[in-house]
């Protein structure tokens, strides 16, 4: 009599079915079967249902644990070798062939992400710095990335957001006056900013020229300065004095140029002019070292009152030390945006209240750092051409003429409200527009050149003449020529011809080809130089990587695989983590990123991923990490002392605060991702009603003794003996990256915790509380003491690791999922990238030239 | 035109006709006939997303006689028209933070690969009651940074919410001027025309797709049909004027440390808005995130004390919401007899991130309440089940909604 398994297999008709059921009879089906399901696998009720991907993702599994040997568990008899080829082997054909039935290895049809349509509309229009990303609902997230598929559904309110961005992309490209705006340079001061007039009065700041303190205004002692409107009337504030600040900003304070807010979108020009000292009671001497001071892009709420504008960073940038040093920026302002300050690198004080909270006798009675601004100037906006790109991609050479006519173009103008500021608009005489004498012929023309553009392909005359049909219908019903043109931009700004990828079935065409390269290193669409050489392969991907576009690429992958777009989900807890700063935190990210550049730069293997001998930091990180002799803000390359612990994505302290909650620190969750991100191995999800863990912040049992049941427990270790052990090594590091050997803790009882490298003027109120044991064994057995042996250990499996990054970025860059029939040309990629030396640029170029790249 | 009264108008026959005025709150040509005319139902479902301390919310009887905890004391002239419910949460959905966005969906493993949201229940009901009024449904949040949602479409795609008071006055209560509204009639048409061109353009591409992508793309020609079908909702409200409400229009406030004063006043404009008949279906994010770092408090005593205190004055808010309902009447009954008021966290434990047990209450709507309805805290009783009941009673007849299994046990309607 058949046993119950073979015979399902026989029914459903496949080949060589017998030795496979016997060895699922023989090696499997003692645990696996209707009473003992172990890991809830019941064979002998397992149906073949390969078009079920439930089912299909079953067998594969099945597939994969024999495959590597992992079942039967190490306890049972070891299969014949030769059985296990013939059941992988098996399974191997019956799964891929499934799968071609299934399609299910190809890439759906998807629109752009968020990030790909701003980028696209940007480079399209050359409106580098237009924010459109934010009006757009979230995407989601397949297999890790949002530029699958799966991950991007479409709904009303979707195109409801893409009619609003499409309108506010032909407001600004739209040129609505015969002349470029007048360029000015306006020089700023930080005296006539709101906030440090109020904080040169009482101390928080200071006038100073030359490098000394202005003789006209003394700092702030024993009491502040009275009658800020006399200081005003004397015209104090207004002589371009220098101002130096100790106070960094906080909730109830920032700086920013209130006296200029940009009139018109475009580019500017910033000088910004910085250095650094040492005060002590008076005394102007030289500091510490360069200082970091950070210029932000503010944009003013409505008329600028109040506080709380949005801002974004636009960087960190040298004080040196009694020595100004002028930085040069190419900046793109949007309407009523100005620039904003803050002392970076200096420890938060505040010195003008008195009492516990701040400082007796105010500055004249304070010793410690200081950033001073000498000015800041900011020249445009700059328009090397009129009228500018963005309108002649949308009018050509057609001249701007004064309108007369009945209805005019429909603009929406910005009102200039913002209270207080000195750079006023041009007035506008007269409404400008383009107005063809043959206005079909013309929009024939425009759309021939517009469409094939914004739609990535060529487009047939057919379509075309759709559009054409609608300016009429527009012309018609007695719109301009200007606005019956802006109906249909929108229309094919809002046309899935513009929002999905187009790609054709199996092998891409020239034009899908670039698209693909293009998204994949520029996050945009491809230029007119790709598009003409698609297929030249190996110098389209140098070319692309070379231009700093591909700092996008690096932006969004690693934003996504390593986490990086989470760094802010949590706040360090202010008490056990005093030295966290937002600089702290910019400067996480910058490594990390810098990190991968290098990797790429120097063609560096898989090996480096986990370990290295250098690391690209910042004087902020490197004091963070106790490394020596790295001066100012700028990431740079950095040797590393022998022996250190740093070194390899797995010790920056983005990845150590991404995979921590800013409280506590749980190897279950780093040693997951460690698995998943860097070995392409994801653990099971823990059982259904497995109770969470209270983490004891009170530091009295360690987060390890908490979760011994991992070890003691058979069924818990089966997962978890893969899971904790790299979270265990990581251990060493707290939530936002620091190295430690004894916790930190809250508790009244702890030892006194030393200072280390946090700033003198940071208050430490925590304490030491137990050891950080951070040794532990692979699954394997394989013993290790702390975060250096298993890095070396961890590193030797470049294959591994060299194999997962190569499937993250086939995932990222095709858009799907690796199928089961993939893994043979993904192997393929590997493999040739092994023989070249196994480098990740190599990697890059080994996928574009694969066929799970050129084909759909 | 001739109505046919032995049969319901389908919506599709009310947004075809033309001038006929809907001056009453509430449709009575709707209704099936020789019924009286049903009562107005509303939804308010409330998300706070950082949890609620378990130990100050939950009471440790079942039954009707339970003691106020010092949470559900905040509550205490409402208790006979609340159900309190533990051992409660939602099938699978686990992941922490991840779980925020599953609340009105119940879609299990939001925190894994290739994970899509289902319908949440605002918008399941909005399909079936939300023609009733102006909006059919409001999404709104209380947070000072990003855009979260409890609102998802049919294919899982978030609705944004709005996040300004003021601006949610604005939309519901200030008229526009006459050009203005010509203006807006005319922008409605002119996207409705633009609508229909590239929805052609999609049917072109996707003649040249395979299946698969072929349903893609029709979700995209979907969007399209859906977004022209608002906008012709739109267009015939322009005409109606919007209701008159004697309050003045609210001041945002900007400073994110104040939630429970934000809150406090997006309560005042919803309670505005189900007065006025506005809309029957408001879902509210309340977005915690200022004090994240407190609901880590890992049982310090400091840090629990200071989120107990915020978490009471959560409570105290809510307790004005159902109190102004409550005195607002409609027809012998009050607004909140009418309304059912939602109110619930996804983490059962901040601290921990844990995703059961999850604290969760029900005001007012038309229930036998006075209650605590205690399920097992070992093996949890599904919260989806409330979430059919609650359709059921806005007189949603369906069998099946998210993982419901069947209607909520111990609850019945009034």
């Amino acid at each position: 009599m058949m046993k119950p398994l073979a015979f399902a297999l026989l029914a459903c008709g496949l080949q060589a079915a017998e030795p496979t059921a016997a060895f699922f009879d023989t090696h499997c089906i003692d645990c696996h079967d209707a009473d003992t399901h172990k890991g809830n696998l019941d064979l002998s009720a397992l149906k073949q249902d390969f078009g079920d991907a439930e089912n299909f993702a079953k067998w594969v599994k099945i597939h994969d644990l024999i495959e590597t040997g992992e079942m039967p568990p190490k306890k049972k008899a070891r299969p014949p070798a030769a059985d296990v080829k013939a059941v992988t082997g098996w399974l191997n054909t019956a799964l891929i062939k499934a799968e071609h039935l299934d399609t299910a290895g190809r890439t759906g049809v998807r629109r752009l992400t968020r990030s790909e349509y701003e980028n696209t509309v940007r480079d399209l229009f050359d409106l580098p710095g237009i924010a459109l990303q934010a009006g757009l609902p979230a995407d989601g997230s397949a297999h890790g990335f949002d530029n699958n598929s799966d991950a991007l559904d479409i709904s009303h309110v979707n195109l409801a957001r893409y009619i609003e961005a499409a309108d506010k992309t032909l407001d600004m490209a739209i040129a609505t006056r015969p002349t470029a705006p007048a360029s000015e340079i306006v020089r700023l001061s930080l005296a006539r900013n709101y906030e440090p007039d109020i904080m040169l009065m009482q101390g928080d700041a200071m006038l100073l020229r030359d490098k000394k303190i202005d003789p006209v205004f003394p700092p702030a002692g024993e009491y502040g300065h009275v009658n800020q409107g006399a200081h005003e009337q004397l015209g104090i504030f207004d002589r371009m004095s220098s101002v130096g600040v100790f106070r960094h900003e906080d909730e109830s304070w920032n700086a920013y140029f209130r006296h200029f807010a940009a009139l018109y979108p475009g580019r500017y020009r910033v000088r910004a002019s910085f250095y650094s000292f040492q005060w002590d009671q008076g005394k102007i001497l030289p500091s510490r070292g360069t200082e970091a001071a950070r210029l932000s892009v503010v944009q003013f709420n409505e008329n600028g009152r109040g506080g709380q504008h949005p801002s974004y960073v636009l960087g960190y940038y040298d004080a040196p030390s009694l020595e100004s040093k002028v930085h040069n920026l190419d900046v793109w302002l949007n309407f009523k945006e100005t620039l904003g300050f803050n002392v970076a690198s200096l420890a938060p004080v505040v010195l003008y209240r008195v009492g516990t909270w701040g400082q007796k006798d105010r500055t004249m009675g304070y010793t410690g750092p200081c950033i001073a601004n000498d000015w800041v100037e900011i020249e445009g906006p700059l328009n090397d051409v009129w009228p500018p790109r963005s309108h002649k991609l949308l009018f050509g050479d057609l001249p701007l003429t004064e309108f007369k006519g009945a209805r005019p173009p429909v603009r929406r103008p910005l009102k200039q409200e913002v209270i207080g500021t000195r750079n006023k608009p041009e007035p506008e005489k007269g409404i400008w527009t383009v107005e063809p004498a043959e206005p079909l012929a013309a929009a024939d023309r425009l759309l021939a050149h517009f469409l094939p553009k914004a739609f990535r392909r060529p487009v047939g005359d057919d379509v075309r003449q759709q559009y054409v049909a609608q300016v009429d219908a527009r012309l018609k019903a007695g719109d301009c020529f200007e606005t019956a043109m802006r109906w249909v931009y929108r229309a094919a700004l809002c046309s899935p011809d513009f929002l999905y990828h187009i790609e054709p079935v199996n092998k891409l065409d020239d034009q899908a080809l670039a698209a693909r390269l293009s998204y994949f290193l520029w996050n945009s669409a491809p230029d007119a130089e790709l598009l003409q050489h698609p297929r030249d392969f190996h110098t389209q991907v140098e070319r692309l990587l070379k231009d700093p576009k591909s700092q996008r690429f690096i932006d969004d992958f690693l934003g996504q695989w390593l986490k990086l777009r989470s760094i802010g989900a949590n706040d360090p807890d202010k008490k056990l983590y005093p030295e966290f700063s937002p600089y702290m935190q910019d400067s996480m990210v910058a490594e990390t990123r810098a990190y991968f550049r290098e990797l790429i730069e120097k063609n560096l293997d898989a090996g480096a991923l986990v370990q290295s001998d250098f690391a690209m930091l910042n004087e902020k990180l490197a004091v963070h990490y106790g490394i020596s002799g790295v001066s100012g803000p700028a990431i740079r390359r950095v040797a590393l002392p022998k022996d250190c612990a740093r070194g390899g994505f797995l010790t920056q302290a983005a990845v150590l605060k991404v995979t921590a909650n800013g409280t506590t620190t749980s190897p279950v969750v780093r040693g997951a991702f460690v698995m998943a991100r860097l070995l392409g191995k994801p653990p099971e999800p823990p059982p259904p009603n497995v109770p969470a863990v209270e983490p004891d912040v009170q530091g009295a049992t360690t987060i390890r003794e908490l979760l011994d049941k991992h070890r003691a427990d058979a069924t818990c270790a089966s997962c978890h003996a893969k899971i904790d052990p790299p979270g265990f090594a990581m251990e060493s590091f707290d939530v936002i990256g620091g190295f430690r050997d004894r916790y930190r803790s809250l508790h009244e009882k702890g030892d006194p915790a030393p200072r280390g490298s946090i700033d003198p003027k940071i208050g430490i109120s925590f304490k030491l509380g137990p050891k950080v044991d951070a040794s532990g064994q692979f699954a394997d057995e394989r013993k290790f003491g702390g975060i250096a042996d298993f890095k070396s250990m961890l590193a030797a499996d470049k294959h591994t690791l060299l194999r997962n990054l190569a499937q993250q970025l086939v995932i990222y860059s095709t858009g799907r999922d690796v199928s089961f029939s993939d893994r043979a040309a993904l192997n393929d990629i590997v493999a040739r990238t092994e023989k070249q030396g196994g480098g990740i640029r190599t990697l890059l170029h080994e996928i574009v030239l694969s066929p799970l790249f050129q084909t759909r | 035109m001739n109505l046919n009264l032995n049969r319901p108008i389908s919506r599709r026959t009310m947004l075809k006709s033309t001038g006929i005025t809907l001056a009453l709150p509430f449709l009575e040509s709707m209704l099936k006939a020789g019924q009286t005319a049903t009562v107005p139902r509303r939804m308010v479902a409330i998300e706070t997303n950082m949890g609620i301390i378990p130990q100050f919310f939950f009471p440790e009887k079942g039954g009707r006689d339970y003691a106020l905890t010092p949470y559900l004391q905040k509550l205490a002239q409402h208790r006979e028209k609340m159900t309190v419910f533990s051992g409660v949460s939602l099938p699978g959905v686990t992941g922490g933070h991840a779980a925020e966005k599953c609340f009105l969906t119940g879609t299990p493993h939001p925190d894994r690969g290739g994970f899509r949201n289902w319908v949440s229940l605002d918008q399941f009901a909005a399909e079936h009651v939300g023609v009733a009024t102006r909006h059919p449904s409001l999404s709104l949040a209380m947070v000072s940074d990003g855009s979260p949602t409890l609102s998802y479409t049919r294919s899982g795609a978030p609705i944004p919410a709005e996040k300004s008071p003021s601006k949610l006055f604005q939309k519901l209560f200030v008229q526009g001027k006459a050009s203005e509204v010509e203006a807006n009639v005319e922008a409605l048409r002119q996207g409705r025309s633009m609508l229909d061109f590239v929805g052609a353009q999609s049917k072109r591409l996707n003649q040249t797709l395979t299946h698969a992508d072929k349903q893609r793309m029709d979700e995209y020609f979907t969007s399209v049909r859906e977004l022209e079908k608002r906008l012709h909702a739109a267009e015939e409200w322009e005409y109606k004027p919007k209701p008159l409400v004697k309050n003045a229009a609210p001041a945002d406030i900007d400073d994110a440390r104040e939630f429970i004063a934000k809150t406090k006043l997006m309560f005042e404009v919803m309670k505005l808005a189900l007065e006025s008949d506005s809309t029957r279906i408001i879902t509210l994010f309340i977005d915690t995130g200022v004090i994240h770092n407190i609901t880590h408090h890992g049982n310090r005593p400091e840090a629990l004390a200071e989120l107990r205190a915020k978490e009471e004055a959560q409570f105290e808010a809510l307790n004005g919401f159902l109190t102004a309902l409550d005195g607002t009447k409609e027809e012998g009954q009050t607004l909140l007899d009418r309304t059912q008021v939602l109110y619930g966290t996804p983490m059962g434990s901040a601290n921990s991130h844990s995703n059961v047990n999850l604290p969760v209450l029900l005001a007012g709507g038309g229930f036998k309440h006075g209650q605590h309805l205690a399920f097992d805290t070992q093996n949890n009783y599904p919260l989806s089940n409330l979430y059919l009941s609650m359709l059921h009673r806005l007189g949603v007849e369906t069998d099946e909604f998210s993982t419901a299994k069947g209607t909520m046990k111990g609850l019945e309607l009034a």
